[in-house]
């Protein structure tokens, strides 16, 4: 490994506006000019609801093969604009949420919150939408607590 | 709560004395087996002291010149009717005044945690495995601070370490020893003594101390909007999770198979730095070894371990049997000798005929050299920590209050230490926010993390207490504190 390969290495880990997230989509065309082509993806990053849309750093062929579930590592920008720059060894887990009545000090019954994605299975491509046909297989579904949000074709 | 004291009457008198100790070690104080005592009490003209700080004007005629006079760096002691109150380290002696016949200073004195070392040097922790009590991190921490087993009252807790190799770094000790002790619920406080020992951060719990009426002069509080609505623990899941990517090429191998070898092994790894797990890797062959003449080797792959596997041409045994063979025909029927025909005439001797055969054959073995081109295809994964989050909110808060405070901390063990770490911080944070004070009846036993109890009800967490101790004054305890 070289000298510079451990001042980049010394970079990315001081750098604050980093973060670690969980690819929830398959890299979809975001915009092209003919020439050069941005990809993008809907990254998990531990909060209620995903970041939508995060581009996927150019000259960065590894990402584009990145399955969902995948962890990855996120940069933001100077204008605050995340994009996906590498793999990561970190990704957000589980999500659980606890009512607290401040007053009585009693607690409500914890609810999970956490956003995963996976390919439908063929019983669920059989069953939403009316049955098989509506939903294309491979078809990924996003799901908070194991409850279907959405589903990416 | 200090039991060392026990609880005072309405008309409880205090007997104060002020000592100072030139040559005391702090171990000397909190085993009492210093003996260097050198008596304040009669310069003292205003004494008052906190939990973490005291402050003493003194004044004298000409006693404390010279080498008699304090200076920092020494013990400064506070006895109540003979038994030791509190002790700290002189920080600064400050107000100096010197006037005709009578010269005063301000001693400002604080508890030994106030220290750079304690506060502001920031240090790296060993390494610690798996399983390690977090007990015994916390009395490695407190020895790195030159505390021996006399200054700490530390207990044993259930609580150990879940991730390998856990290191803290660039963390000042008190930040160490705070970090590690929240998820179960305490904070490192420095007893009246001088001893390092753990408060209870739980303020459901039942109340150390209850009052009656007649204990308490005034109680004033104060209510505020809470500074938060919600509390989020981030903490590292012990259990590594699996992420597989796409199925993809890992390697690409070229690898000439031929008679002059007969096995040929290519190990592969499936990325560059030999890291990269993959799994259901196969062969893919783009252009074979075999598809020259004739076939000569069999081409196998295996996967060995989870970050490579083994590329296999087996060439054929009859290769190098037949160019061995072919050569020793080509020498052998060099010897067979030609008839010559005479007057002279066209012929085709019969030892050429044989020799060119052997020689046809080492020209087709060595034909059937091949080259291949290979890939390795697979689906790469890697195991991955996941940091969950656990969110203890208040159900009451509008959602244009939110405020939400995020903890990161690895020394939770599991989602139930977790929820309970979440809900008990967001009492505590959120309680927090309306500061009490109530004026008590002095009574040493309270320490900073005690519940005490007024006589309707109300209980109060104490953050803090302050006393005047000055010769004549009221023998009162004011507590700061919030509601619990």
């Amino acid at each position: 490994m070289s000298i510079l390969t451990y001042i980049t290495q010394a970079e990315i880990r001081a750098a604050a506006e980093e973060l670690d997230g969980k690819i929830l989509t398959r890299p979809a065309l975001l915009v092209t000019d003919g020439l050069s082509m941005l990809y993008a993806v809907d990254v998990d990053i531990g909060q209620e609801s995903p970041l939508r849309n995060v581009p996927i750093a150019r000259a960065n062929r590894d990402l584009l093969y990145a399955e969902v579930g995948a962890a990855v590592r996120l940069r933001r920008s100077e204008s605050g604009r995340y994009e996906v720059s590498g793999f990561s060894q970190e990704a957000p887990g589980t999500f659980i949420r606890i009512p607290v009545s401040l007053t009585t000090f009693v607690l409500g019954p914890a609810s999970d919150e956490t956003l995963s994605a996976r390919p439908l299975t063929y019983v669920e491509l059989g069953t939403i939408g009316g049955g098989y046909g509506v939903c294309p297989y491979g078809a990924i579904g996003i799901f908070k607590g194991g409850i279907l949000q959405e589903i990416r074709a | 709560m200090d039991w060392r004291w026990s609880p005072c009457s309405i008309d409880y008198q205090r007997v104060t004395t002020v000592w100072y100790h030139p040559t005391a070690t702090p171990l000397e104080m909190v085993s009492n087996t210093h003996s260097d005592s050198v008596e304040l009490t009669e310069y003292v003209n205003r004494l008052s002291q906190s939990s973490s700080e005291a402050q003493a004007t003194l004044t004298w005629h000409k006693e404390l010149d010279g080498a008699n006079q304090p200076v920092p760096g020494c013990i400064f002691e506070i006895r109540e009717n003979g038994l030791m109150l509190w002790w700290g380290i002189i920080e600064g002696l400050s107000d100096y005044q010197l006037s005709s016949g009578q010269r005063a200073l301000t001693i400002t004195v604080r508890s030994r945690d106030a220290s750079t070392l304690w506060r502001d040097t920031r240090r790296v922790s060993e390494l610690y495995p798996v399983g390690t009590p977090l007990h015994i991190i916390t009395r490695d921490i407190a020895e790195s601070l030159g505390l021996t087993s006399a200054e700490m009252f530390i207990g044993e807790t259930s609580g150990s370490t879940v991730h390998s190799n856990t290191q803290l770094a660039d963390l000042t000790a008190w930040e160490m020893l705070s970090v590690l002790n929240l998820p179960s619920g305490t904070s490192p406080v420095v007893d009246a003594i001088g001893r390092l020992k753990f408060i209870s951060r739980d303020i459901s719990r039942r109340a150390d101390i209850v009052l009656t009426k007649s204990n308490y002069s005034s109680v004033r509080g104060s209510k505020a909007r809470p500074p938060l609505t919600a509390i989020r623990i981030k903490w590292l899941d012990p259990n590594l999770s699996k992420v597989s990517q796409q199925d993809q090429q890992l390697a690409a191998e070229t690898i000439t198979a031929g008679y002059f070898q007969i096995r040929q092994r290519k190990r592969i790894h499936f990325s560059q730095d030999g890291r990269q797990r993959a799994e259901n890797t196969h062969l893919v062959i783009r252009q074979s070894a075999n598809s020259s003449f004739v076939r000569v080797c069999e081409e196998t792959y295996q996967q060995l371990t989870q970050t490579e596997g083994e590329i296999v041409l087996e060439t054929s045994f009859w290769v190098p049997t037949l160019i061995t063979a072919g050569m020793g025909a080509m020498l052998s029927t060099a010897f067979i000798p030609d008839a010559v025909a005479v007057p002279p005439v066209e012929t085709i001797p019969t030892g050429r005929v044989i020799q060119a055969v052997a020689g046809l054959e080492v020209l087709l073995v060595m034909a059937s050299i091949g080259t291949g081109m290979y890939e390795i295809w697979g689906t790469p994964y890697d195991f991955i920590h996941a940091r969950n989050t656990t969110e203890a909110y208040d159900d009451s808060a509008p959602e244009w209050t939110e405020k939400i405070i995020e903890i990161e901390n690895d020394f939770v063990m599991d989602e139930t230490q977790a929820q309970a770490f979440a809900v008990r911080e967001l009492l505590y944070q959120v309680r927090e926010a309306s500061v009490f004070t109530v004026s008590i009846v002095d009574d040493p036993r309270i320490e900073k993390g005690d519940i005490i109890e007024l006589e309707d009800g109300e209980r109060i967490y104490v953050l803090d207490y302050r006393r005047d101790l000055t010769s004549g004054a009221e023998a009162l305890l004011e507590v700061q504190g919030f509601r619990a």
